[in-house]
């Protein structure tokens, strides 16, 4: 849509102009290196190693309190890290403060100046990095966030979306080398919500600017992201697509945090696991093991069928578009099975084989 | 506004006549203290200033606009000749400027001190601007005296300066216009302070993040964001700050001796050895309308900024 112009702008920054990211030089657009964040006694981020490709759609994924706030603003340069480096197009950014970082965000808040009109919020970054095309930048951002007609009027006189896209547009103006977006869509509502999701998507296409999302809603993560790095207690537990981390969770938190997992645990001698209820080829080293399999790959067979589980149907719950059998296992471990909408499992307490894809049976790293 | 309007279509939250006539009668001692302490004594000045000034002291009743000629004018008592009062004109002039340095100084030194308060933790806060109103527990005059034990030629400050060999002999601070500002910031600055927390405290600190991550260098943010935001309790102080000191009496007289007069000195003389009365009187009603202008001038600054 627009040349980019980054290149330009980090020159008058008085950084050493890099090769665009787009051209491919190789180094990613962002790099933490063990970074970890300390705050007096508590360790918000234990030595994190990321690297973010130009272009990318990336999210970092967690609960509160992961560290996936604390990441962001290392890479936005809030914070400075414990120990550890941040890097930016290759560049060791880790010593600059914020206003010498080729990067801009989007605050969960908005952080909209309020004394300033839409316009002036959106110019804001032009004018400080004296760019001589305030005004047709300005309006051309304010277009593509289809608020032209807004120009004049002041961040409180706007709906919670529209002080969304304002913030979206003053973050974009500048073309940073990254986008960064700290839990934007938490203060709308779902309908809002889905649309800004596309909104962004469209905008991330269109820009070719990486974006760096934070979350906590494991869908939006999974609908957006070209790649997820799932968080918890300031560590990284897997980097991956949304494909990788749903099918192939590395660790059970990983397995319970996206998506719904049952999670089974057994002992594994010679690649098959006891598991309760019956045995299934597992691809582990002899040992305790734990396996997670998602509702949506059970099968209900006939009780006593070889391979399956044997399990007791607890309770079967009805909705709609499809049916969960909840079930116990003989050691009292709750499987849950989707199954489809006209499926009947029969009534508490029939007995049932739990049957699955050999395949689809992850094992998870603790 | 209330014209019109039928009593059963009367909005929600006007007052019945009942209600009205209580509003009254809760309110009427305050009335009674204004009419008697600030509008009686304001209608008296009014009279006074067109009044002749009596033999000794007093007015003479009869109309007479002497007064204010004598404001900008004064008649040699020899040759009856007319000549600019420059020194009347001297005596305002030092008064706005004092008041204005010492609204500048007082911001400058306040606003740091507002932002430390502001950004400590919660419960600390409470302590410091507990300290911020200590001075005020005691007397103005002992206060000033203290200053006055400071920057006196034989005082601390000269002292400490002389035995550390930056001076060797001491500075003349005391009775200058130098010691009536510093005394004045001293006095008005918890009157600076206070507005100031007030705005900054409920500052969001993440629009400072925000003007950063655009760019914007710390003076920059400062300029741009800061300052505009917090403008509302920049203007509640400086009113504060700039209102007394203009009529300030007590720090000027102490401080800067019998010659560096202020607006304030200048009036409470001709009301005493002066004998001037009605001048005194126009002098007041001229320091007023210095008030009230700059008050407007303030306030339109901040209605500026609300609208649109």
């Amino acid at each position: 849509m627009w040349g980019r112009r980054h290149v330009a702008t980090l020159a008058k920054r008085g950084t050493a102009a890099q090769p665009s990211s787009m051209t491919g030089d190789g180094s990613p657009a962002v790099e933490a290196r063990g970074a970890r964040k300390a705050f007096g006694g508590f360790v918000a981020l234990q030595g994190v190693d990321l690297a973010i490709a130009a272009g990318e759609f990336f999210t970092l994924l967690g609960p509160s309190g992961c560290g996936k706030t604390t990441l962001l603003r290392l890479i936005a340069g809030f914070e400075g890290p414990t120990e550890g480096s941040i890097h930016i197009a290759g560049q060791d950014v880790t010593a600059d403060p914020p206003h010498r970082r080729p990067v801009n965000t989007v605050f969960q808040s908005y952080a909209l100046f309020p004394h300033l009109s839409v316009f002036d919020n959106v110019a804001f970054g032009l004018r400080m990095l004296g760019r001589g095309d305030v005004d047709a930048r300005t309006a051309a951002m304010l277009d593509l966030v289809a608020l032209s007609d807004f120009a004049q009027r002041k961040p409180a006189q706007l709906s919670g979306g529209q002080q969304q896209r304002v913030a979206l547009a003053r973050a974009l103006a500048p073309d940073p080398q990254v986008l960064l977006l700290d839990e934007p869509l938490s203060a709308l509502d779902l309908k809002l919500r889905r649309q800004m999701q596309r909104e962004l998507k469209r905008l991330q296409g269109e820009t070719g600017i990486t974006f760096v999302f934070v979350t906590h809603d494991q869908e939006e993560a999974l609908t957006m992201s070209d790649r997820i790095a799932v968080m918890e207690a300031g560590r990284i537990l897997q980097v991956g697509t949304p494909r990788a981390v749903y099918d192939e969770p590395a660790t059970r938190f990983v397995a319970g945090f996206i998506g719904e997992s049952n999670v089974l645990a057994g002992s594994v001698r010679d690649g098959i696991a006891d598991l309760p209820g019956g045995r299934v080829p597992v691809a582990a080293p002899d040992g305790p093991v734990q396996v997670a399999i998602r509702p949506e790959r059970v099968r209900l067979v006939a009780s006593g069928t070889d391979g399956a589980l044997g399990a007791t149907l607890a309770q079967a719950v009805y909705h709609g578009t499809d049916l969960t059998a909840h079930l116990v296992l003989p050691d009292g471990t709750e499987v849950a099975a989707r199954l489809p909408a006209d499926a009947e499992p029969g009534a508490p307490g029939s007995a049932h084989g739990l049957a699955f894809d050999p395949g689809d049976l992850r094992v998870l790293a603790d | 506004m209330a014209g019109g309007v039928p009593a059963a279509a009367a909005p929600q939250g006007r007052a019945t006549p009942a209600q009205a006539r209580a509003g009254w009668w809760l309110s009427a001692p305050a009335l009674v203290l204004l009419a008697v302490g600030a509008t009686g004594p304001l209608i008296v000045i009014v009279i006074y200033a067109f009044l002749a000034k009596g033999s000794y002291s007093g007015v003479e009743w009869e109309l007479s606009f002497d007064a204010w000629f004598q404001v900008l004018f004064q008649r040699d008592i020899f040759d009856d000749t007319v000549s600019f009062a420059d020194a009347h004109l001297a005596i305002f002039w030092r008064s706005v400027k004092l008041s204005v340095l010492t609204t500048a100084l007082a911001f400058a030194v306040g606003l740091p001190t507002a932002w430390f308060i502001a950004t400590r933790p919660a419960a600390q806060r409470t302590w410091w601007l507990f300290a911020i109103t200590i001075p005020f527990w005691t007397n103005l005059l002992i206060r000033t005296f203290a200053i006055m034990e400071v920057i006196r030629n034989g005082g601390l400050m000269n002292s400490a300066l002389i035995a550390l060999g930056v001076i060797e002999t001491p500075i003349q601070i005391l009775y200058t216009d130098t010691a009536v500002l510093i005394g004045m910031v001293y006095v008005y600055l918890p009157l600076m302070v206070l507005p100031l927390y007030a705005a900054v405290e409920r500052f969001d600190m993440t629009l400072l993040e925000a003007a950063h991550d655009l760019y914007a260098s710390r003076l920059q943010a400062l300029r741009r964001v800061v300052l505009p935001v917090i403008r509302p309790g920049i203007v509640a102080g400086s009113i504060l700050v700039f209102v007394p000191s203009l009529g300030a009496y007590v720090t000027p007289r102490i401080l800067g001796g019998g010659k560096n007069m202020m607006i304030g000195n200048f009036i409470e003389l001709q009301f005493g050895q002066g004998r001037n009365w009605p001048l005194g009187a126009a002098l007041s009603l001229i320091l007023l309308v210095i008030v009230l202008t700059a008050l407007l001038t303030l306030t339109r600054l901040t209605e500026r900024n609300d609208g649109r």
